[in-house]
């Protein structure tokens, strides 16, 4: 069934997109045989899609979540709930997703404006907690779910288990992906000083730490490090990335940089 | 210098205290619990920076590094480190201490120079013997221990406390010597030293032949020229004690009873300024606690450039003065300067005032008639003559009194006699029964060669056409004072012995060409009587010298008194068949009394009477035997302990490790 959004990915529409290298296994029938007796090259042709637009918002309510000032958690209730919204109003099918190392909060394929309350209710109800698997939720949820829609994937992506793996499941059933990064100001700017006991809220984990200027310098450098790190990995594998801080008011996240991000229109 | 510790044991006490620091700096680690959301990126970022930094792990223990050295240094503290004088490795070591009159000056700080120097002998003893512990000589060995002695001086050397290794002992003998008002005799503090040094070597010589040894001398340099003194340690070392010079003293006082006017006292009094400022004081001249007479003293600073051998009455800090008093009476004449200084002793000074009274002579002779012609005319109040066979026949009782001759002077014409009481004798071609005294041989025709015009005995007597027909070769004690020298010896001399003072004249006058010069025989006659009769007999002293000894004559019957010393405490006196105590304890100045002695001979005034040891300036430049002596520093403390920069030192690093710990995001 095909909505009325125009999908980046490509289809096969008769609006035409683009083009790009024919690799084998690619359907002959797209192949642009002009351009071949041209340049005898062998090109794609590629075409708008258009679809019913399935929204998904996976957010993450690991523990991690549950720290910062101003709160990361909240700050994504607030994102999800807005995006929910949208996706609502513009009647699309709606899913919601919170995940720790599972999926643990689930709201599925709801559609219209009147059910906003229900998604209100939802969110509000969940509770933060467990370590953050990504792997296994992006697994998992690869193997429900097929291709088609929007993915929004709302996280602090500080995962020991690492994202990339996780994404790329995702990756690979050609949603139309979105990761949103959330930090707290003070994973951003951490105000510690001295000998520390880090632990971390997820795992219990202990870190000791003696907080040194060459360190705090060395943290920010790995987080810079990590932010470029996924957002490369992302933006190399079609993933819009977005950077938040959750002291950016989250309307302002919602209504200008997604939109920028060609997330809503 | 050497570096020792005084308590090296405390150094296991670092070894048990600080492994269980280090121990505790990695256990302890008090570090705050934070959360965070992750600790997965500070464990990259911690691991990172210690991949990127090798000396992070340093830094990281340089607040550990840091407590180790604040520890260190104060167990350092505690183990007392001192900076050992080179005295130490010295197998033995002589402390002579200075107790003379000079010694009590009182300094700026209120402390006698005699406290300092024992301040100074206790620091001095405390660093000897101090790192032979016997922890520490499990490692090191035996060591050879140092051995001390403390002399002490003043007019006479005592030994404190003998060689010893106790440095305990020491400390508590050293405690125990006490200040006196007497002259400064080095040369035997010297000698004993000397003595107890040679002894210990002949002990040690079987097991070393090389053993140094010391003296360490803490004065204040007062002492009389000791160019004659040979040093024979092998090192002589001086401590000077003192810095004051602010004294202004009676060096003299001196009475004698007029001849003529036996009522009237003339007194000498000369007052010396050592100081180095010109000053005015008030001298006042009491009788019998009543005062009679204040004198105005003013006197110049002395003269910057010394010269030892100039007199001192010639120079303008010195201030004379001859009074003539009316004493009735016996009496106690003391003297007493208004101005306070820093040397107490000698700013009063006492004397004994004899009861006037005009002389007793007796004469034992066979009939002299030149010898009652010239004592006819002298002011006595009797004369009486008796022959020898009489004297010698005569009862006690018509010649003693009290133990003592009732005559002022007797004189003995051609008459050998031991029967002599105390008192005061003329012999005329005879000698005394005195030890030492005696007659070597018969001469014949002589001359007078040689005179002691000075003597008071010979003043204004004219020898030099004297001739004697005959005479006696006399043999005399080596105290004996010469008076007039002949081609064969002394002609006159003066001796003295126990209460007695006598004049022995070799020749007889009647066989001389003395009677013809009959003025010359008159006035020498009259000195002499005069002389032998009013002052200079030792029964009468009229004061005494620190350390000079009293012979207290007792009442009859009396065998035991009670002797009142002036610093208040009491002293038991014994006296002997004769009736005659003794007492040497005069070491400090003041009045000495016996109060159920026979009045008028129970006072004995010391007086300090001693320009030496007046003379208070330091002086560091002792010469001894032509050599002069190494000054050594003051020992400033009681072990030049250096604790205190350890503790400066650990309070310094606490500092710097407190500012790292709070500033360590600095790092």
């Amino acid at each position: 069934m095909k909505g009325e959004r125009r999908s980046r990915r490509k289809g096969d529409s008769a609006e035409f997109a683009d083009y790009r290298n024919y690799v084998s296994g690619d359907d002959l029938r797209f192949i642009d045989w002009n351009i071949y007796a041209r340049l005898e090259r062998l090109l794609l042709k590629l075409f708008m899609e258009e679809e019913d637009l399935n929204v998904t918002i996976l957010f993450d309510t690991s523990g991690s979540m549950d720290w910062g000032d101003p709160h990361k958690g909240l700050y994504v209730k607030r994102v999800a709930a807005a995006l929910a919204y949208i996706g609502l109003v513009n009647y699309d099918r709606v899913s919601l997703f919170g995940y720790s190392d599972e999926l643990v909060h689930e709201m599925r394929g709801i559609r219209g404006r009147r059910l906003v309350s229900q998604v209100l209710g939802f969110l509000d109800n969940l509770e933060y907690g467990g370590p953050s698997d990504l792997t296994t939720v992006a697994r998992r949820f690869a193997m429900t779910h097929r291709g088609k829609g929007i993915v929004i994937l709302l996280s602090d992506f500080l995962d020991k288990g690492g994202y990339q793996e996780g994404l790329r499941y995702l990756v690979g059933r050609d949603f139309d992906m979105y990761a949103i990064q959330v930090l707290a100001p003070d994973e951003i700017e951490p105000a510690l000083a001295g000998d520390l006991k880090l632990i971390d809220i997820e795992d219990e984990d202990v870190a000791e730490v003696t907080v040194s200027k060459p360190l705090l310098k060395k943290y920010k450098q790995m987080l810079t490090a990590y932010c470029t790190e996924l957002k490369d990995y992302c933006t190399q594998r079609g993933v819009t990335y977005l950077f938040t801080n959750t002291r950016v008011p989250f309307d302002t996240l919602v209504l200008s940089y997604l939109r920028q991000r060609g997330l809503i229109r | 210098m050497p570096f020792g510790l005084l308590a090296p044991w405390m150094l296991w006490v670092a070894a048990i205290v600080i492994p269980p620091l280090v121990l505790l700096y990695f256990l302890r680690l008090r570090r705050r619990p934070e959360s965070v959301s992750s600790t997965f990126l500070w464990r990259r970022a911690v691991q990172d920076l210690q991949v990127n930094a090798p000396f992070q792990r340093l830094r990281r223990n340089l607040l550990l590094l840091l407590q180790l050295l604040v520890l260190a240094l104060g167990v350092f503290a505690l183990a007392r480190p001192i900076v050992e004088s080179t005295l130490t490795s010295e197998p033995s070591v002589v402390i002579l201490i200075d107790r003379s009159a000079s010694m009590n000056t009182v300094e700026e700080d209120g402390r006698t120079r005699f406290d300092r120097a024992r301040e100074q002998a206790r620091r001095l003893v405390r660093t000897f013997n101090q790192t032979g512990s016997r922890w520490l000589s499990l490692f090191s060995g035996v060591e050879s221990l140092t051995r001390v002695m403390v002399i002490a001086y003043a007019d006479r050397a005592t030994v404190v406390s003998p060689f010893t290794t106790s440095m305990a002992d020491v400390l508590d003998r050293i405690d125990q010597i006490e200040p006196t008002d007497g002259p400064t005799n080095l040369a035997e503090g010297l000698a004993l030293a000397e003595a107890y040094m040679m002894q210990t070597r002949l002990e040690q010589s079987t097991e070393s032949t090389e053993q140094a040894s010391s003296i360490v001398l803490i004065s204040d340099g007062a002492v009389p020229d000791l160019r004659d003194q040979v040093l024979r340690a092998d090192r002589l070392r001086l401590i000077p004690i003192g810095a004051a010079i602010d004294n202004v003293g009676i060096t003299s006082l001196r009475i004698q009873r007029n001849y003529e006017r036996p009522e009237e006292l003339s007194t000498f009094i000369q007052v010396t300024n050592f100081g180095d400022k010109p000053i005015t004081t008030d001298l006042s001249i009491l009788i019998d606690n009543r005062l009679v007479t204040v004198q105005e003293v003013t006197l110049a600073a002395r003269p910057v450039a010394r010269d030892d051998n100039a007199a001192v009455s010639e120079t303008a800090n010195v201030w004379q003065k001859g009074l003539t008093l009316t004493v009735p009476g016996q009496g106690l004449l003391q003297a007493r300067l208004a101005r306070r200084d820093a040397l107490a002793a000698d700013n009063a000074a006492s004397i004994q005032v004899p009861a006037p009274r005009k002389l007793h002579v007796l004469l034992v002779s066979e009939k002299n008639w030149f010898l009652e012609k010239a004592l006819a005319p002298l002011p006595l109040e009797r004369l009486d003559a008796l022959t020898p066979a009489q004297y010698e026949a005569a009862a006690d009782d018509r010649l003693l009194a009290d133990g003592k001759s009732i005559y002022d002077l007797v004189v003995f014409d051609k008459h050998n006699t031991d029967r002599l009481p105390a008192g005061n004798y003329l012999f005329i071609y005879a000698v005394p029964g005195l030890p030492g005294v005696g007659v070597k041989g018969e001469v014949g025709e002589h001359a007078m060669l040689w005179w002691d015009e000075t003597h008071p005995v010979l003043r204004y007597v004219a020898l030099d056409y004297l001739y004697a027909g005959k005479g006696l070769e006399l043999e005399l004690p080596e105290r004996a004072q010469h008076l007039i020298e002949g081609p064969h010896g002394p002609v006159l001399a003066r001796v003295l012995d126990e209460g007695r003072q006598c004049l022995i004249l070799g020749f007889p006058i009647e066989v001389s060409t003395w009677w013809r010069n009959l003025p010359s025989l008159g006035v020498f006659i009259y000195n002499a009587t005069r002389f032998l009769g009013s002052g200079g007999a030792l029964a009468e002293q009229g004061s005494f010298r620190p350390g000079d000894a009293l012979r207290i004559q007792l009442p009859a019957g009396v065998r035991e008194a009670q002797l009142d010393r002036p610093d208040g405490s009491r002293d038991l006196v014994r006296a002997d068949l004769s009736g005659v105590a003794r007492y040497a304890g005069t070491d400090r100045v003041g009045l000495y009394q016996v109060p159920t002695g026979i009045p008028g001979r129970n006072r004995f005034p010391v007086n300090l009477e001693d320009p030496r040891e007046s003379d208070i300036t330091v002086r560091t430049d002792l010469d001894l035997g032509g050599v002069q002596v190494e000054v050594g520093d003051q020992i400033r403390n009681a072990t030049p302990e250096i604790w205190r920069w350890f503790v400066g030192a650990a309070l310094l690093f606490a500092l710097v490790e407190w500012y790292i710990y709070n500033q360590r995001v600095m790092i």
